[in-house]
């Protein structure tokens, strides 16, 4: 073996090395390091609010071109950067945390921590039913995408805004019905805080 | 006829022309109205994100509402306008300060140098301290009356050529159609141009089925019934070719043994017959090399000439 290959086979297998270590340490970083649950929930619902606006001016836009405009945004913030029908130039915020998404991750989360416990069990069973809201209110909104008729498209719109305020919902509701708020309002008030 | 397709035409202009203005005139007051209940919600989001003092928020909507038909959007809070986001074509754009007095929402249609046609809507805040503007493209709204326009001048021109076809199919048809002069009579008939011609205005030709008469502008022949046959068959339908097969089919219904000789020879001695009373005897019944017989119509030139 040539001097050369042996200084190549070296440096291959320190590369490999430098590679599994820190792909170690990717998968030993704790799940923490994500913001604190109700966190999480209150930019939800500035989202959620934001998705009823723009549901809002699809179902009122003089024309179908606008009509879609508005459908697109709300697809673009429910499903979040990498989703099916993202399309970028109509998400002037840049990258996107998508709805669906962050409330399935929510959902998840908050069905691994102690499940049994009083009402976490709640909790979950409320999250599960925004990711429900939400999966609706982006059926909808798709299928205002490819109507071409301008009732047509308002109509799911206005089908998307109604799923879209149950994922928001109000505080004093049973987070079992499945709503942003009325979920945080109980996180806030599970010692000890999520 | 030309009478009657210059007024079908005539009509049929002036009913695309009502319908397109009515169109029209549907078509804005829809987009007014829409565009009214589209500007109210900007309107309300606005106001609630400059009541959060989220002006970032009210500029990144403005913004995104220039991907659309709108060519401005203004936000005014306080007095101040706080978001005034233009597509490039309005950046020019002089908009005079909107008179909030009333409380009202006002719409106004504008035009400026190098920008489309525009719908101006300003709906104030309720506190009347502020006010959301836009101004919206009516391009869409023009560009639909256009395609309405294309539609209605098609279905017109179509319906036009519709029924002048059907007239000249109607018109080419009724000049030998059975005569109304009594029961069982068949005559050459809408025979006007004929009957022009013809002295005392009788009836160029009729074929009586109940007295077996036929007569040539009123005078009596008298045919064998072969002959009559012949003539009521050809008669029945004027202008028609009828071959030899089916003359034969119908005059010699009970024979094995006619054939085209015995049509070509009936038909002889039927025009020479018909000849005998009258010159243009001899022309009323045509032949068509290769196809058969048939009885001219009444505007043939070889009958009126004759």
């Amino acid at each position: 073996m040539r001097r050369s290959e042996k200084v190549l086979g070296t440096a291959v297998l320190l590369g490999l090395a430098v590679a599994l270590g820190l792909a170690a340490q990717q998968m030993s970083t704790p799940a923490g390091e994500e913001p604190p649950i109700d966190v999480r929930l209150a930019t939800m619902a500035d989202r959620l609010e934001l998705a009823r606006t723009f549901a809002t001016l699809a179902v009122f836009s003089p024309t179908v071109s606008d009509q879609h405009l508005h459908a697109q945004r709300v697809v673009n913030l429910l499903e979040g950067t990498g989703g099916e029908h993202f399309v970028g130039r109509f998400s002037p915020e840049g990258k996107v945390v998508g709805l669906l998404p962050e409330a399935r991750a929510i959902a998840f989360f908050l069905s691994r921590v102690a499940p049994d416990q009083g009402g976490r069990g709640e909790a979950a069973l409320g999250a599960k039913e925004i990711v429900r809201f939400l999966d609706l209110a982006l059926e909808e909104a798709l299928a205002g995408l490819r109507s071409r008729r301008p009732e047509g498209v308002a109509l799911s719109m206005r089908r998307a805004f109604a799923f879209l305020s149950a994922a928001l919902g109000r505080a004093e509701d049973a987070p079992a019905l499945g709503g942003v708020r009325a979920l945080r309002a109980l996180v806030a008030s599970l010692p000890p805080k999520l | 006829m030309i009478g009657v397709s210059a007024g079908v035409v005539f009509v049929t202009v002036l009913a695309s022309a009502v319908f397109l203005h009515a169109y029209r005139r549907v078509l804005d007051e829809a987009f007014q109205e829409k565009s009214a209940a589209y500007v109210l919600a900007f309107a309300d989001a606005a106001h609630a994100w400059l009541a959060r003092g989220d002006v970032d928020a009210a500029r990144s909507a403005a913004r995104f509402l220039l991907l659309g038909s709108a060519l401005y959007v203004q936000v005014a809070a306080d007095g101040a306008v706080v978001v005034d986001e233009r597509m490039p074509s309005a950046d020019r754009l002089a908009l005079p300060a909107p008179n909030l007095s009333g409380g009202n929402r006002s719409l106004a249609r504008g035009r400026g140098d190098g920008v489309p046609d525009y719908l101006d809507i300003v709906v104030p805040e309720r506190d009347g301290a502020g006010y959301v503007r836009l101004g919206l493209d009516l391009s869409p709204v023009a560009l639909r009356a256009r395609s309405a326009t294309l539609t209605a001048v098609g279905v017109a021109v179509a319906f036009d050529v519709a029924l002048l076809v059907a007239l000249v199919v109607v018109a080419r048809r009724r000049p030998l159609s059975r005569g109304a002069s009594g029961a069982g009579t068949e005559e050459l008939a809408e025979g006007q141009d004929l009957e022009r011609d013809a002295p005392g205005g009788a009836s160029p030709l009729t074929v009586d089925e109940e007295r077996k008469e036929v007569r040539i502008r009123g005078r009596l022949i008298s045919l064998t019934p072969k002959q009559y046959a012949l003539l009521r068959l050809l008669s029945s339908s004027p202008g028609r070719v009828f071959s030899d097969k089916e003359i034969l089919r119908e005059v010699w219904p009970e024979s094995g043994y006619a054939d085209a000789k015995d049509v070509k020879q009936c038909v002889y001695l039927l025009r020479r017959r018909m000849g005998e009373e009258d010159p243009i005897g001899t022309k009323v019944v045509q032949n068509v090399p290769g196809f058969g017989y048939r009885l001219a119509l009444p505007d043939d030139p070889e009958l009126t000439e004759g």
